[in-house]
């Protein structure tokens, strides 16, 4: 019986066909372009399912994902429907008395990104070394406050010249133009920041936590600062008493 | 001069990172996850994402990369807590920009941009491929998890308790049909293969 042609553009490519039918098969092939995108569909099949090490490695990534959220959830862990009804009426009547009282004797919220504007300090940049070379042309967008441009400009040359004082303030430069998480990703690579940069890379990690309003680390990196910058640790001292309030 | 970067520490670092990824090593990952999930996080949630497109994301970023690294050595210029977080940044965008059809800023950090769209295109088909998968019968998954391990048809014929290696043969060329016609019917096909 004549096989199929799907059949026969399985058999032509697990390589399971003699020479001859090798032969005739790729000239029908090279005629009919409907078999050719079937032919490229069944070969992308094949190497994708058939990457045992990427399934691997993709299950391992799902796992991590998930293993980590449920540890963050394990403080609230999922019981039977009945246990589910009084939670929840409990929730109902807990919040219900929470919002009571917040209304009653919260202060007015803290708005963070007010006080990261408040305390943020435009950090003067490096007086020039020589003529305009590269480095400071990008500073100058610095100075001139334009922050969107300066912040990967600073952060491309950085890298590129292993240069952490440009590297710092591309994070300043993020922050100031609102984007913390970049702020903070290239600020979390200062790791140990250079001596003398410390208390600056902490004070305005510090700042890039709250403005994600993540008050916990902002507080764990402002007490890092330390009086070798004595303006930045008066600043520093200030927020953090604001913050404990 | 400016200030170098503890150049030793930054690359044993990096070095840790990719090997980690590279051997799929647990703890490794683990600490990636504990470093720079957040910051991606957040930046996904500030670009009309949410908790689940984050979780995406870094996976993506993840497959990525272990994708890159097995296409062999390569260059980073910038630290890997930057080149991570500009990968998954990309990916973002670029998922934003492909769903939302809208314009979106794409990232100028310094990363390989077309080994991470192979990336995605490829992790495209991989999730047509295995939600066709799911629409199969039991047997007919069994078959074909089994040849795509490489497992001879004489083995899939004793596990499965066929009759012989000729009607694993044959069970596979019927699933694997059923399969393509699966995926074929599926509306991300046309978006993938035209």
């Amino acid at each position: 019986m004549k096989k199929d042609k799907n059949d026969r553009l399985q058999a032509y490519t697990d390589n399971e066909m003699t020479a001859a039918e090798k032969a005739a098969f790729a000239a029908e092939l090279q005629a009919d372009a409907d078999l050719q995108n079937d032919r490229r569909l069944l070969r992308d099949m094949n190497r994708i399912l058939g990457d045992a090490e990427l399934v691997a490695f993709r299950k391992q990534a799902t796992d991590l994902v998930d293993k980590e959220t449920e540890s963050h959830r394990a403080a609230t862990p999922q019981t039977g429907k009945i246990m589910w009804l009084q939670r929840l009426t409990a929730a109902a009547a807990a919040l219900i008395l929470c919002l009571s009282l917040y209304f009653l004797l919260q202060p007015a919220p803290v708005d963070y990104t007010a006080v990261v504007q408040e305390y943020f300090v435009e950090y003067p940049r490096p007086t020039s070394r020589g003529p305009a070379d590269r480095r400071s042309l990008i500073f100058d967008l610095y100075s001139n406050k334009n922050y969107a441009e300066a912040a990967p400009a600073l952060e491309k040359f950085g890298n590129e010249n292993k240069d952490s004082e440009a590297l710092f303030f591309a994070g300043t430069a993020y922050l100031a133009a609102n984007d913390a998480a970049a702020a903070l990703a290239v600020l979390q690579d200062l790791d140990p920041p250079p001596t003398a940069l410390a208390p600056q890379v902490f004070y305005y990690r510090g700042l890039a936590y709250l403005q994600r309003n993540d008050r916990e680390n902002a507080v764990l990196q402002l007490e890092k600062v330390t009086e070798s910058n004595p303006f930045l640790y008066r600043k520093a001292g200030e927020l953090l008493q604001r913050l404990r309030k | 001069m400016p200030k170098l970067l503890n150049k030793t520490h930054t690359h044993r670092r990096m070095n840790k990172y990719l090997k980690g990824i590279k051997n799929s090593d647990d703890e490794i990952l683990q600490e990636i996850y504990a470093n720079f999930y957040r910051p991606l996080r957040t930046f996904v949630e500030n670009n009309r994402g949410t908790e689940t497109d984050a979780k995406d994301v870094f996976q993506e970023a993840l497959i990525a990369v272990y994708r890159r690294l097995r296409k062999g050595d390569f260059v980073i210029s910038a630290t890997f807590g930057t080149y991570f977080f500009s990968v998954g940044k990309y990916i973002w965008l670029k998922k934003i920009k492909d769903k939302m059809r809208v314009a979106v800023i794409e990232s100028e950090a310094d990363i390989d941009t077309e080994t991470v769209e192979e990336a995605l295109r490829e992790e495209k088909k991989y999730e047509l491929f295995r939600d066709g998968m799911t629409r199969l019968g039991n047997d007919c998954r069994r078959v074909l998890e089994l040849f795509f391990a490489r497992v001879t048809y004489k083995e899939i014929a004793a596990r499965m308790n066929y009759t012989g290696e000729e009607y694993a043969r044959r069970k596979k060329y019927l699933c694997t049909k059923k399969l393509m016609s699966a995926v074929k019917q599926d509306e991300r096909f046309a978006e993938i293969y035209n």
